[in-house]
């Protein structure tokens, strides 16, 4: 088997406790199929994702990061999203423009009612990224010592 | 003469104790270069100098005088990182006196080798948004038209990071990075690690540019700052010019507005969205 078919990405994906954490809820609830690569944290709002979690991920060497929130107009603190939404368009912006990672980072808005659109944005993430291969360029070289001590459970 | 007319300013000011001190600039170590100066009373006005050279933005300086009144030399770029701060609260009006200077672009070097510098190249504002008193008569906008496209890709990116030393010499120069502890040296968490790699240089640059973007003055600073001779405006420039662009919104023109990423718009552009 070539790499292509063995590499399962590791994607970290934020979601609003409000609607996309609710419509993950529901596609476990609905059984829909989802690939198993998404790490879900759950934040209070996609407005409360600071641009440095996004990139903090990918130099730890997250293969893709999926942003999700409320629908605009739907943001339980009635305007987070809407100054996420700037946000991004600059950080995804800023990216393109320096040719890193732009092409893993991916944004969506999924609602609590949602469930299935969340199995397909997970689906879409993923082969998307599967796609791209690894995470190579800028992602942090650990040194061995440190790996090994990490290995063996010691700090940071 | 502008020069003249900064030192009778100063002087004036200094004498009616309308200010404390005056920020200025004065002769450098070498030709061609100049340093801040902080003229407290009337008999240091006359080390006071103005010329082609002036490029320190000495709002960076208001920081260390805090509580005192102040008159400050700004140019148009600097007058609008002042104008930024104005906006966030970090200084207070009435106890600014500040003198605008109308600003060709400034230089590096003297005669015959004086290269513009960059910011200047491609800058459309040359008269300060905000002064008490503007000096020199009005500047014609020209600009060089390869200078103000930032370019779709900074190809050399990479490289550039591979090369950042990351000595934060760029945020110290940098008179928005105002933080008391810098996002790049808190320890709970630790974002940026000590070390040289690149992935994490890249990472305080990018998120150094997502805390100044929409508020920027494009003076240029943090790239004169840098000891690797990093073009870091590139990336700035390409953050101003997609907010122009995007949002329709130039930094640092009015104390009363928010940048572009301090307000939103329910109509904003949802292209980036899946």
């Amino acid at each position: 088997m070539s790499e292509r078919d063995t590499f399962e990405p590791k994607i970290v994906a934020f979601l609003c406790n409000w609607c996309s954490y609710a419509g993950a809820d529901l596609a476990g609830i609905g059984r829909f199929q989802y690939p198993p690569n998404v790490r879900v944290i759950r934040v209070p709002c996609s407005g409360r994702i600071n641009p440095l979690f996004i990139l903090k991920a990918l130099v730890n060497g997250a293969d893709g990061v999926l942003v999700s929130g409320c629908h605009p107009g739907d943001c339980h603190y009635l305007q987070g999203n809407y100054v996420a939404r700037r946000k991004f368009t600059v950080l995804k912006s800023l990216l393109k423009f320096a040719g890193a990672w732009d092409d893993r980072v991916f944004f969506s808005w999924v609602s609590a009612a949602e469930g299935q659109r969340f199995s397909e944005v997970v689906t879409e993430v993923t082969e998307a990224v599967r796609a791209l291969g690894p995470n190579q360029d800028f992602v942090k070289r650990i040194p061995e010592p440190l790996l090994a001590g990490l290995e063996q459970g010691g700090a940071r | 003469m502008i020069q003249r007319a900064i030192q009778k300013l100063a002087r004036e000011k200094l004498e009616a104790k309308a200010i404390d001190l005056f920020l200025g600039y004065a002769r450098g170590t070498l030709p061609g270069r100049v340093k801040p100066f902080a003229a407290a009373g009337a008999a240091d006005c006359d080390r006071l100098v103005w010329n082609e050279n002036c490029d320190t933005n000495l709002v960076n300086y208001l920081a260390r005088y805090p509580g005192k009144k102040i008159g400050i030399v700004v140019k148009p770029c600097d007058a609008r990182t002042l104008v930024t701060l104005l906006h966030e609260n970090q200084v207070k009006r009435e106890n600014l006196f500040i003198v605008g200077v109308n600003c060709p672009g400034v230089k590096t070097g003297v005669g015959a080798e004086a290269a513009m510098q960059p910011q200047c190249l491609a800058c459309e504002i040359r008269k300060p948004p905000i002064a008490d008193v503007t000096l020199g008569g009005p500047v014609e906008t020209a600009i060089a038209p390869q200078a103000k496209l930032a370019g779709e890709l900074w190809d050399e990116f990479k490289g550039e990071m591979q090369r950042c030393i990351r000595c934060f010499a760029c945020r110290n120069a940098c008179p928005l990075c105002y933080c008391t502890t810098c996002f790049a040296e808190q320890t709970m968490p630790e974002l940026v690690y000590p070390g040289n790699d690149a992935a994490e240089s890249a990472f305080f640059q990018l998120g150094r540019i997502m805390h100044i973007a929409g508020r920027c003055g494009e003076c240029g600073g943090c790239e004169r700052a840098c000891p690797m001779d990093i073009p870091l405006q590139k990336i700035i420039r390409k953050a101003a010019a997609f907010l122009e662009e995007t949002y329709g919104e130039k930094a640092g023109l009015s104390v009363e507005t928010p940048g572009a990423l301090g307000t939103f718009s329910p109509t904003d552009n949802n292209s980036i969205f899946l």
